[in-house]
């Protein structure tokens, strides 16, 4: 796949250069310019924010909760994709038409209602209080709303992957002798992963930036629910811009290693 | 291992896909399921393996009930029109599936099942395509493999749909001499698909001609030929002509016509509309007074009345047939 060939389509000259004008607009000079923001504090002083007990728990909570509700979708997202590719039932057309509900909804909506829903006095966490299982304000809330805020972006990768699979292949694996299990293992896995990979990058990265929904249900408690974007907010509320721009820095860093470590696991299993 | 097919029924919503199907496969035989697209051969061939349940009925191999068995367990194999290969395996890998597959008693070390896939591999003459992956293959090596995928976990009963309708004319007829062949080297019972009435003639022991699913004849492609049980199956098996005489209606297949240049006695007029060399045969179309439909002629391509024939000229002609 990766092989070259002569282009179908011409002027690689001018579509690389507006490529380039347009990423470099977009997005490289706004991430360049925070660089150049904290590059005022000295090495020490950057260390020393960004090493901050609050920021590291804030650090900790983003990231765990990012990775937490990345997993969950990647297995609820395959699944959906599953039975919406694969079954035909009455009301399948409004099911996939609100997997993307959460990409459409305020973010703030989906934060509020989700708190009223799991808050102890609210439907759902009035009945959770008794068994002792607190959602929100705590990581199990923010995990929550992750989850939905998340929810199309392995649903939507995976998708077309998945309905892309001719059905024949399955039964050719069937007909080998090969178990339900043993067919999704071997058979449906290999070809649906790399898509799987991008659908949990994307929730992952969402994750680790998504403030709306989160900063209703968490509580906002220093060390203990308070997460990375917010302490952003907190510090530009105390006009401390360049303390600000440190965390930025360091989140971008953070995502970027993860990212980067994602696409190379994916290029490996496309190109073994 | 033989198979009896027995009062098998199959609807999809309104659509009666098969209707009471009965038929003995003989242990070791070639069938051919032949019909017209729509006509329930490739529904029967999956219900045989267990891929689509059937309404009523039984499916018998071997003397023994498997209509409630899975398709796992009913040690088929089964090669599919569009190949079906596992497109992120080498060719050795998907030959090796089914073992690698079988449970941890059953399954062979992977040196017994690296020397199994090589000499199934070197049965489809392919072995140097080992490493290769599906995408790199040509349509006939493709179906090869899927082939070779099948035959790996020894199965009792080969089903073929279709398994040549996706490749172009010339390896199909390659194909299809090979597949005979190797049927009678291996000696497996077999069933295939097709809506190829050559294709059924060339490789079947017995054509089984179905329509609107029902039977309408089984036979040696001989018998099916020669025999028609109806006028569906005189025209599936064959081009085929309608001349009207004296307000009754005559069929004849192209090449049971006498043609002149002279008014022979019962020989009739027409007008040459067409002339084709076909090889061994020529086919000249004729255009008789009376009828709108025309009437096709196969003669060797020696024959004399042939020399300087031309569009337009006349012709006079008589089934050899009736």
């Amino acid at each position: 796949m990766s092989r070259r060939t002569s282009p179908v389509i011409p002027g690689f000259g001018l579509t690389l250069g507006y490529t380039i004008v347009y990423l470099s607009l977009l997005v490289l000079i706004p991430l360049g310019a925070m660089f150049v923001h904290a590059a005022q504090l000295t090495w020490d002083q950057f260390w020393g924010i960004i090493t901050a007990p609050r920021v590291l728990a804030a650090l900790r909570l983003s990231f765990g909760t990012a990775f937490a509700s990345a997993v969950i979708n990647s297995v609820i997202g395959v699944l959906l994709a599953w039975v919406l590719v694969r079954y035909t039932f009455p009301g399948r057309k409004i099911i996939d038409a609100m997997i993307d509900l959460p990409f459409a909804l305020p973010t703030a909506v989906a934060g509020i209602a989700l708190t009223a829903l799991y808050a102890p006095a609210g439907l759902i966490g009035s009945l959770l209080q008794p068994l002792g299982i607190k959602i929100a304000f705590t990581p199990l809330g923010i995990t929550l709303a992750l989850v939905f805020v998340t929810l199309p972006f392995v649903v939507r990768t995976v998708q077309p992957v998945l309905a892309d699979i001719p059905k024949e292949i399955e039964e050719a694996a069937a007909c080998l002798g090969a178990k339900p299990l043993q067919v999704f293992r071997y058979v449906l896995l290999p070809a649906i992963l790399p898509a799987w990979l991008t659908g949990f990058a994307l929730a992952f990265a969402r994750g680790v930036g998504e403030y709306g929904s989160v900063i209703f249900i968490a509580g906002n408690m220093p060390m203990k629910t308070e997460i990375l974007p917010l302490l952003i907010m907190v510090k530009l509320d105390q006009y401390d811009y360049t303390g600000a721009t440190a965390i930025g820095v360091m989140m971008l860093v953070v995502s970027f290693i993860l990212l980067l470590g994602i696409n190379l696991l994916q290029r490996r299993i496309e190109h073994p | 291992m033989s198979i009896e097919i027995r009062n098998i029924s199959k609807r999809f919503g309104a659509f009666q896909a098969l209707n009471t199907i009965n038929l003995d496969i003989q242990s070791g035989e070639l069938v051919a399921l032949l019909g017209p697209s729509g006509c329930g051969k490739t529904t029967l061939l999956r219900i045989i393996a267990g891929l689509e349940t059937p309404d009523n009925g039984n499916i018998v191999f071997h003397g023994e009930d498997v209509s409630d068995r899975d398709v796992r367990d009913r040690n088929v194999g089964f090669v599919f029109q569009h190949y079906a290969l596992f497109r992120h395996m080498t060719v050795f890998d998907n030959v090796a599936f089914g073992l690698r597959m079988k449970s941890k008693r059953e399954r062979p070390s992977e040196k017994v099942i690296a020397e199994k896939v090589h000499e199934l591999l070197n049965m489809v003459q392919l072995d140097w395509l080992a490493d290769r992956y599906p995408e790199q293959l040509s349509g006939g090596q493709r179906q090869r493999i899927a082939l070779a995928r099948a035959l790996a976990v020894e199965p009792k009963i080969l089903l073929l749909d279709e398994p040549f309708g996706a490749l172009d004319a010339k390896v199909r007829k390659e194909l299809r001499r090979w597949l005979a062949r190797l049927h009678e080297e291996i000696n497996l019972t077999s069933v295939f698909v097709t809506h190829d009435q050559e294709e059924a003639m060339e490789v079947a022991d017995r054509i089984v001609v179905m329509n609107k699913g029902v039977i309408q004849q089984i036979g040696s492609p001989g018998e099916v030929y020669e025999q028609p049980a109806s006028d569906f199956v005189y025209h599936f098996l064959g081009d085929s002509n309608r001349l009207q005489v004296n307000g009754s209606e005559i069929m004849f297949r192209p090449h049971e016509v006498s043609i002149s240049r002279e008014a022979l006695t019962g020989h009739q007029p027409a007008e040459v509309r067409d002339v084709r060399p076909l090889g061994a045969t020529t086919r000249v179309t004729l255009r008789v007074t009376g009828q709108d439909e025309l009437i096709e002629a196969e003669v060797i391509k020696d024959h004399d009345s042939l020399i300087g024939l031309h569009k337009g000229d006349a012709l006079y002609f008589r089934p050899t047939i009736g």
